[in-house]
């Protein structure tokens, strides 16, 4: 279950709202490093017993996997565009290797070491930026006492111009020249109170468009721009306080929404922790739950917010294209030493590939116990065939997933969530089979509702439409506690 | 104490670690803003505290968990030598 925790995508969106002055991220990351610990403790003791077939809990365990593993494919074929591969062949490459790690026998043994592998591996050049840069605290405050988050005259954006990936709408908070490097159109929205006025600007290479304070430049994907040195980056906090208080963003943590994460993310990581199924293979000696893993957690953790500090720290641009894991790539590129830059990029691509290799023997494991489950409860022997079927259909959906795209951290979270509505909460109910199924049943039910209201949802209902399981995961409680008290006899 | 005691402390712990997070969020006049050693205090707390000291608690519960239980047995029970 750690596994899903140290994945990729928990390292790009810690690190990447880092970047982008999130006011909730020092809740979130709170969250993230107590849950999978709250889940280790509430884990069962008894390894030898065997995990009952729980029917659509285990359903919901299947979509939460392939919702994570899709979510990781995102950011894979993110961090291939980040070194100039399109982003469909890091989708492909992520989804072949989850097939691999799926189909062979010897994933359990061998591959569930590639997860320590891959922290260690990205924690070694974050003690090389710590030793060239500084302590993260000091560079947090350096940052946070910063006038204005401007383009360094060394940045790529500054010395030779960079593509938008996609389509992209800046708004900028001063005077700012902007120069096309290639030709396109470009479309500028003046907001001159009462007036909105839309103006399209066909440009050539070179030519230069100058914006003021509030105007929005909407550039379509591929357009390629330079920015002028030492002005205030779009789409970033106005300084470095801003950033640091988190007053660019939304307002810091409502106590709703932040429950929302607390119920989402702990009840998640519940339901994937291993049932007590027979993995002689795949639970490692005790030491390894109970002080590596826990260790390894935290330490992932704040090494992630970490890789987000330098990132604002040394290349605040990043903001602009919020790419899936560019901080890594970025802070890299921008040390001193340029010698170090290729062993660096190396040692950041290992990692994030040795912790997808991780993610992938996790989420194998889960899934053939959830499958092994559910063929003992029909007094069926194990079948292979089934459990690659249904491991490929599984990768095969999360790679569709990933190829439409979206926030990967949102499906992360989805995953999460309806793994905490229809399987968490009705467990924890502790109201039997029927009671289970029924919570079951209700969780799912009320977290597709809550999924499919988030484009017409009121304002007032917006943390519950953000974290459904903020509303499916207590009415499945309560649902299963109802049932159970139903079902008993009553008394004289 | 049963086993199980030290895992309810240690979540319990977790818990109220998490609900200071939301205390230093919601508090009035920005007391999460403050700045110890230039970083603010929601920063220290939520970033470093929380994960370590959640950490430092699920080990100890659950090394407490893992240590073996000694029970006695007849055979621990030394028969009076006969003087």
């Amino acid at each position: 279950m750690i596994g899903a925790w140290l994945s990729p995508v928990v390292l790009a969106a810690l690190a990447g709202r880092v970047v982008a002055g999130d006011p909730g991220l020092p809740t979130l990351v709170a969250v993230v490093a107590a849950a999978p610990l709250i889940a280790l403790l509430l884990a069962p003791q008894t390894p030898d017993a065997v995990t009952p077939a729980r029917g659509v809990a285990d359903v919901a365990i299947l979509i939460a996997l392939t919702l994570i593993l899709g979510a990781n494919l995102v950011v894979l074929g993110d961090f291939a565009r980040s070194f100039g591969v399109a982003r469909l062949h890091g989708i492909v490459a992520g989804a072949l290797l989850a097939l691999g790690v799926a189909l062979s026998p010897v994933a359990d043994r061998a591959w569930r070491w590639a997860m320590p592998l891959g922290a260690m591996l990205l924690l070694l050049p974050l003690g090389v930026v710590i030793a060239s840069t500084g302590a993260p605290w000091t560079v947090w405050a350096s940052v946070a006492s910063r006038p204005a988050l401007t383009f360094d005259a060394k940045s790529p954006w500054i010395t030779k111009g960079r593509a938008f990936g996609e389509r992209t709408i800046l708004t900028f908070q001063e005077v700012h020249r902007v120069v096309a490097t290639a030709p396109a159109t470009w479309r500028v929205i003046e907001r001159d109170v009462p007036h909105v006025v839309v103006r399209e600007w066909t440009l050539g290479a070179g030519d230069a468009l100058t914006l003021r304070p509030g105007d929005e430049l909407a550039l379509e994907a591929g357009a390629r721009v330079r920015f002028e040195p030492g002005r205030r980056i779009p789409n970033t906090a106005g300084s470095g306080a801003a950033w640091a208080d988190g007053r660019a963003g939304a307002p810091r943590g409502a106590p709703l929404a932040v429950l929302g994460t607390v119920v989402t993310l702990v009840g998640g990581a519940v339901a994937l922790a291993s049932g007590a199924g027979p993995r002689p293979q795949g639970r490692g000696p005790r030491w390894v739950t109970s002080v590596a893993a826990p260790a390894l957690a935290v330490t992932f953790v704040i090494g992630a917010t970490a890789w987000g500090v330098y990132g604002v720290a040394l290349a605040p641009e990043l903001a602009v294209t919020p790419l899936a894991l560019a901080p890594l790539v970025e802070v890299g590129a921008r040390l001193p030493a340029t010698s170090w830059r290729q062993p660096f990029a190396a040692l950041v691509a290992g990692g994030i590939l040795a912790l997808f290799l991780g993610l992938a023997c996790t989420w194998r494991m889960r899934l053939r116990e959830v499958l092994r489950a559910a063929e003992m409860a029909r007094g069926a022997a194990p079948s292979g065939a089934l459990a690659a079927g249904v491991s490929a259909a599984s990768v095969a959906l999360a790679a569709l997933l990933a190829v439409q795209g979206g926030d990967p951290w949102q499906w992360f979270v989805w995953g999460l969530g309806v793994a905490a509505s229809a399987a968490a909460a009705p467990r924890l109910a502790m109201a039997g089979p029927r009671g289970e199924l029924v919570g079951a049943l209700v969780g799912a039910l009320a977290f597709g509702v809550a999924v499919g209201a988030i484009d017409f949802a009121p304002t007032q209902l917006r943390p519950f439409v953000e974290q459904p399981a903020l509303l499916a995961a207590p009415l499945a409680w309560a649902a299963a506690r109802l049932t159970r008290a139903r079902g008993r006899p009553a008394h004289a | 104490m049963s086993t199980g005691a030290p895992h309810n402390v240690a979540i319990a712990v977790l818990f109220l670690l998490l609900g200071g997070v939301v205390l230093l969020t919601v508090a009035p006049f920005e007391i999460g803003t403050i700045r110890l050693a230039g970083v603010s205090l929601l920063w220290w707390y939520g970033v470093l505290a929380v994960p370590v000291a959640a950490g430092t608690v699920t080990v100890a519960a659950l090394v407490r968990r893992d240590a073996p239980h000694r029970v006695e047995t007849t055979a621990d029970i030394v028969p009076p030598t006969p003087e």
